[in-house]
């Protein structure tokens, strides 16, 4: 059916690296073709999806996983993704083999990283270099903002990141717990601020002002949080065309290492090959190692791009620690959506040379529901579980946080002997999380007490063991040097002039904030640098 | 597919089959439940003669429930399903309720919390039930685990009652942006 396709430019994956792609150069006049591995899902099928489900907490289930396309189910656990290593429960990640991509459910949390977040070796004597600066990516995350619809603090905030223009839009009001917070923290040497993010603050690019569904994760019912679907609708209406339930599994090269042709499977297990001029693996760190590995070939044994032996390697997300506690006042939170700000006071400093950066951030999600099982598991009724329920729902307060890590070379994915339905290799993943992360767990910890006392707390709970956060980093690492990287600074790998990676697997340090904005950013740049190369820029 | 789909159970709610019956069960669920409030307990003469024992029990169960959830307003549609839902998973939960329907007759309780206190002293495997019962109601959700299933359509779940003046199910917006600045209710 779809063989023989060919294209200017092939994108593998369609979530919001992709999609921009896509639908930038498509918008340039270049012939697109996009192949995403899974189904298309309409919202309104999602929300209700998410309505029927049990598990509330579960925000994988209202996207089903395709058969042909597995991804990480965890309730009951598909286990899709082998975990091992001392940590292997800390990357248990979540991510959507969908159209569309992962972005469907995050937090909308749109952050510049920190200029020296891209120096780690040279600044604090740890981890990488990128081998590209903030400056200049700066354009490329303006651009991103005003593509993804970013509404941030246009008060004089300073987040560490220099900015050369406002944000696309003003941030949303500050909910009462939220504000309540930055009253009561930032007068006790906390730094709190409201934090960016791709959520609209007024009506923006069609879509609607955030009306406080309270349900960013796992699905906003009314795409006033942008997510990557509403790039790949620009996509198509620019001229892509997508294939769905289009399984990548091979990219094949030629004599001079040029990528000519994608292999995918459809859902039946038949072959299907279409050729391009430039290829853009967008299929997420973890699906787009798999491609490359399983794509080895006499002369590329360890397989594509991987004459540095790294595809796979450095591994990196966030690991998070959390706290929950009863404040001694109401405090309501589930009123907007579900995060507006955060404690950004360690997010840099001399101290990473020893330890970890990180960002805390207060949950503003409803706690209708835990509160009423806790109030149930306590064996109250009547008028007495009415109102625990209320009490709990009024003052409970969950904080949460991101822990940068270093890259290092034995955090891996590799292909396991294990297949999934189509018969491809399952990721295998070995993961441990050093002491430059724990020691700075340790002083969250700290901090968690801290604030609890503030809030004149009860009830303190810590959750101190390392939770994923599906920031998902490292594995096709971007450097200067391609004997130890797989990218270059314009995040085209080393060893195929014609093949590019949009996706957070570039990114040499994970920094302390969410990774969506730089893969956005990045992304753009990656558009323009094809412009160019084929004669399609204004 | 989807987890609407996979599910029988709350699938089953959906299907367009005897429109008849079940606006008949809503009848005798609302008969019951006014039955309930002025204190006549399994006086269900009406539920029986409609459509057999089975609705007997399942009008049995919604009248049971208006104490056990101190609610007068009941869908008797969501009850319906909550019972056939909860009797699945236990094959002695229909006996159960008639036991724990006899108990809170014969003690004249008006006040779920007494029920509840008496049973954990006297009966504690119907207090079982009971709380069984009260969680099914207000989370909307029965069984454990893998094979917990939402019964009761998501909104209506009793525990998003307590706090409606100032929160909403997650997913729906009653109010416009920015209603999270005011001040919300200090109790």
């Amino acid at each position: 059916m779809s063989d023989n396709l060919s294209a200017d430019v092939v994108v593998i994956g369609s979530g919001v690296a992709g999609a921009l792609v896509a639908s930038e150069l498509a918008a340039a006049g270049a012939s697109v073709l996009m192949l995403e591995a899974g189904p298309r899902l309409e919202r309104w099928r999602i929300v209700e999806n998410f309505r029927n489900q049990a598990d509330k907490d579960d925000f994988q289930r209202p996207y089903p996983a395709a058969k042909h396309a597995p991804h990480p189910e965890y309730a009951p656990d598909n286990d899709y993704l082998i975990l091992k290593g001392p940590d292997a429960k800390s990357y248990a990640s979540q991510y959507l083999r969908v159209v569309g991509g992962t972005t469907w459910h995050w937090a909308a949390s749109a952050w510049r990283f920190l200029p020296n977040d891209f120096t780690m070796k040279s600044t604090y004597g740890v981890g990488r270099d990128w081998g590209i600066g903030y400056d200049e990516l700066e354009p490329y995350y303006y651009r991103a903002e005003v593509e993804l619809g970013v509404s941030g603090p246009n008060d004089g905030t300073d987040l560490g990141s220099p900015r050369r223009q406002p944000y696309p839009m003003d941030h949303l009001l500050l909910s009462y717990n939220d504000q309540r917070f930055y009253d009561v923290l930032n007068a006790n040497g906390f730094k709190l601020v409201s934090e960016p993010v791709a959520r609209n603050s007024r009506p923006y690019d069609q879509r609607p002002t955030c009306c406080g569904n309270n349900n960013c994760m796992p699905i906003c019912p009314i795409a006033a949080m942008y997510s990557g679907i509403i790039h790949v609708d620009k996509a198509e209406r620019a001229g892509t065309k997508l294939l769905t339930n289009a399984v990548v599994y091979r990219l094949e090269v030629d004599a001079q290492d040029r990528i000519v042709a994608a292999h995918y499977k459809d859902p039946d297990g038949n072959s299907h090959r279409v050729t391009g001029k430039y290829f853009v693996l967008a299929a997420n760190a973890l699906e787009s190692v798999k491609i490359l590995l399983m794509s080895a070939t006499d002369k590329w044994k360890n397989g594509l791009a991987n004459s540095s032996d790294q595809v796979g390697r450095n591994l990196m997300d966030h690991p998070g620690t959390g706290v929950t506690f009863l404040a001694d006042e109401p405090l309501w939170p589930g009123r907007g959506p579900m995060e507006m700000t955060s404690i950004v006071d360690h997010r840099d400093g001399e101290f990473r040379r020893e330890w970890a950066s990180k960002k805390l951030h207060l949950n503003n999600q409803v706690q209708t529901r835990h509160a009423t099982l806790k109030a149930l598991s306590m064996g109250l009724t009547g008028k007495a579980l009415d109102d625990e329920i209320r009490y709990r729902s009024a003052h409970t307060v969950n904080i949460n946080s991101f822990h940068d890590i270093l890259p290092e070379p034995d955090n891996r994915m590799r292909l396991s002997d294990q297949k999934d339905a189509l018969g491809l290799p399952r990721p295998e993943i070995t993961y441990q999380i050093g002491d430059y992360t724990k020691k700075s767990a340790v002083h969250t910890h700290e901090a968690y007490a801290k604030i609890a006392e503030l809030f004149g707390c009860r009830e303190i709970e810590f959750s101190d063991s390392f939770a994923p956060n599906n920031h998902l980093m490292g594995s096709v690492i971007m450097g200067a040097d391609p004997r130890d990287s797989v990218v270059d600074g314009q995040c085209r790998a080393h060893d195929h002039a014609n093949l590019y990676m949009a996706t957070s697997g570039v990114m040499a340090s994970a920094g302390s904030v969410n990774c969506t904005l730089t893969i956005a950013a990045l992304s753009l740049r990656i558009a323009d640098t094809l412009k160019q190369a084929l004669g399609k820029a204004s | 597919m989807s987890t609407h789909d996979r599910d029988g159970a709350v699938h089953a709610g959906d299907a367009p089959a005897m429109p008849t019956r079940r606006r008949l069960l809503i009848g005798v669920g609302l008969a019951a439940g006014s039955l309930a409030l002025s204190g006549s307990w399994g006086r269900s003469a009406l539920a029986q003669s409609a459509a057999g024992a089975e609705t007997a029990q399942s009008a049995n169960f919604l009248t049971l429930s208006h104490l056990l959830t101190g609610r007068a307003q009941l869908d008797a549609r969501q009850g319906e399903r909550l019972f056939a839902a909860l009797s699945a998973s236990d094959k002695n939960f229909a006996a159960q309720v008639t036991a724990l329907a006899d108990f809170a007759r014969q003690g004249s309780f008006s006040d779920v919390e007494k029920l509840a206190s008496v049973l954990d002293a006297q009966r504690p495997e119907l207090a079982k039930t009971l709380r069984r019962i009260v969680a099914a109601w207000y989370t909307g959700v029965v069984g454990d685990g893998p094979n917990a299933r939402a019964v009761i359509a998501y909104a209506d779940a009793l525990m998003f009652q307590p706090v409606k003046d100032v929160l909403m199910p997650p997913t729906y917006c009653q109010a416009a942006p920015n209603y999270w600045v005011a001040k919300p209710p200090m109790a």
